[in-house]
């Protein structure tokens, strides 16, 4: 704000509500900092007193982390590939195909923010599971057997889950960066001769560029972090890092375990943040706001 | 900033056919349909699957109304502490240039990267019965783990960002010279805050306040970490859900779904209603937005 290099007579009156943010930060500090170290501490000492690696090879070499860890990877990256994906081209048709309420419909989505995550996954199970809606009628119209679709007890259910729930989450940062897409340039293109899809190439496209980023990594990170989805769909076998963390912790008591895989989450989404953090400064702040 | 207003402001794509055009509004409309009005309705639809008497009578259940009157509890006194912190922070730092002010951005935003699951177990970790600072007030009586205070804390913390968020970029943008105008005819910090800043952060604030209300109602994995799951006593909604749903209570499950989707969609059109009130307004504010 270069405005604040002028003389003000009542900038003194400003000043000292600077402090008022110091409090609720240092809250936050000490309620994650000081206990992220205890659990950085029990995750070495864990209960025995001497600081040992011996808890960390104990779960780094075992099948259930290596399998939460693949889980973990796999469903986040196809996951935010299919809300960039979808996000993508649902704020196309919103944004560059007015229609009869597609203002309604682009409020409609703003649905999914407000829905706690979890109730997506248990309508889920009503509808694609084995015994639900989709595949019961599926069976009745041609006359089969066995249920025809047999997706969401897998990686797929929990995927499509988060798919749904995240897309929001990229459309918003996208339909405010097309909103930004000067009209007079598209007209100048689009009487100069350029085609729909020249348009997009060159004119749209670079524009999402930025919310496609910031929107993808705040999808990474959030669909990393998920927890409440992957327990309802309850899918055998199918168990990420977040929900191996609160098996340990609170089915089978195992503190220390439980620890040490927090050490790991919490490395792991701390190096995605960093990297959402940078992609954000990339593109500088004001399409920071946006996301 | 919810983008959806802008919508209309938009140029419509050159070529194309009717027929292309068709084929993406479709799939727009298709996707709304099979993603969101679907498992809406299969949550309402399970939860009067036995008849409204069943539904009145799995509403009138006395864990079920504790429930209630908990996640309602919880996020009366989590949104408004968080809301007031959003202010002060975005506007300091919309205001202010001080050393280390990157580093309190990035920390506000902390939270969002941190699986819930590991934000209920750092509070397991300071607040635990075998933890000093736990420990200590459970010997004064004051029980914070398996508790409410320990849910109002992981409710806190994961709901912290939101509001700040918002208003931080929005408070930004706006710039002071308006302020200091008040200022140098002699209004105090408040009276500029009240009427110059507030008024034009309050479309941002709305939004914030109503991501931060859904996520403090619809919370999962961190209060579960930290509840201990006691019916009637510390089950938020989320968790009697998923009580009852394990317990093969299917039906009741979904009426208590029923009340958070309720509360989604009635806090969204409170917002809708809002904006379409103050619709011309609002565009004003869009507009000087927009660079």
């Amino acid at each position: 704000m270069a405005s604040l290099a002028l003389p003000l007579p009542g900038r003194r009156a400003f000043r000292p509500s600077g402090s008022w943010i110091i409090p609720p930060a240092v809250v936050l500090g000490v309620l994650f900092f000081y206990p992220l170290a205890l659990i950085l501490g029990e995750s070495f000492a864990g209960g025995k007193g001497a600081a040992t690696l011996l808890n960390y090879a104990g779960v780094l070499g075992s099948v259930q982390f290596g399998s939460a860890l693949w889980h973990t990877v796999t469903i986040a990256l196809v996951a935010t590939a299919g809300c960039l994906a979808l996000g993508l081209v649902l704020s196309l048709i919103l944004a560059f195909i007015p229609f009869p309420g597609s203002r309604v419909l682009a409020r409609v989505i703003d649905t999914f923010i407000a829905l706690p995550t979890f109730l997506m996954a248990l309508a889920f199970t009503f509808i694609y599971g084995t015994a639900g809606i989709l595949n019961t009628s599926l069976m009745q119209a041609l006359h089969l057997g066995l249920p025809p679709l047999d997706f969401l007890y897998s990686q797929w259910g929990v995927i499509l889950a988060e798919v749904t729930v995240y897309t929001p989450f990229v459309m918003r940062p996208l339909l405010a960066a097309f909103s930004l897409v000067e009209r007079a340039e598209i007209e100048i293109a689009s009487s100069l001769g350029a085609g729909t899809f020249r348009i997009m190439r060159q004119i749209i496209l670079p524009a999402a560029v930025p919310a496609l980023l910031a929107g993808g990594s705040l999808c990474l990170l959030l669909t990393t972090n998920e927890f409440g989805i992957v327990l309802f769909i309850g899918a055998k076998g199918v168990v990420t890092l977040p929900l191996l963390i609160y098996t340990k912790a609170i089915q089978e008591f195992d503190y220390t375990g439980a620890c040490v895989l927090a050490v790991i989450n919490v490395c792991l989404s701390l190096s995605l943040y960093s990297l959402y953090r940078t992609t954000l400064s990339w593109f500088g702040g004001r399409s920071a706001g946006l996301v | 900033m919810a983008s959806n207003v802008l919508v209309a402001a938009l140029p419509a794509l050159p070529a194309g056919g009717v027929r292309a055009r068709r084929v993406l509004i479709g799939i727009a409309i298709a996707f709304i349909a099979l993603f969101l009005v679907l498992p809406l309705s299969v949550i309402f639809a399970q939860a009067f699957s036995l008849g409204a008497g069943a539904y009145a009578a799995a509403l009138a259940d006395p864990d079920v109304r504790a429930a209630l009157l908990l996640t309602l509890g919880i996020a009366v006194i989590a949104v408004p502490l968080n809301t007031a912190f959003g202010l002060a922070a975005s506007w300091c730092l919309a205001r202010f240039r001080f050393r280390g002010r990157g580093a309190i951005v990035a920390l506000i935003e902390l939270p969002l990267s941190v699986s819930p699951v590991v934000a209920g177990l750092l509070l397991v970790s300071l607040f635990g019965r075998s933890a000093l600072l736990g420990g200590f007030l459970e010997s004064h009586g004051i029980r914070v783990i398996f508790a409410v205070p320990g849910m109002i804390l992981a409710t806190l913390f994961v709901t912290f960002p939101f509001v700040a968020r918002e208003l931080i970029p929005l408070a930004e943008a706006q710039g002071s010279e308006e302020e200091q105008a008040a200022i140098t005819l002699g209004a105090s910090g408040w009276q500029t805050f009240l009427r110059m800043s507030l008024p034009k952060l309050r479309w941002g604030l709305l939004y914030g306040v109503l991501l931060c209300n859904a996520r403090a109602v619809g919370e999962f994995g961190a209060v579960s970490v930290v509840s201990g799951a006691v019916p009637g006593q510390t089950n938020t909604l989320p968790l009697e859900i998923q009580t009852l749903y394990d317990g093969y209570r299917v039906q009741a499950a979904f009426a208590a779904a029923s009340l958070l989707a309720g509360l989604a969609i009635v806090t969204l059109v409170l917002k809708a209603a809002l904006e379409w009130r103050h619709r011309d307004e609002l565009r004003a504010t869009r507009r000087a937005h927009i660079p």
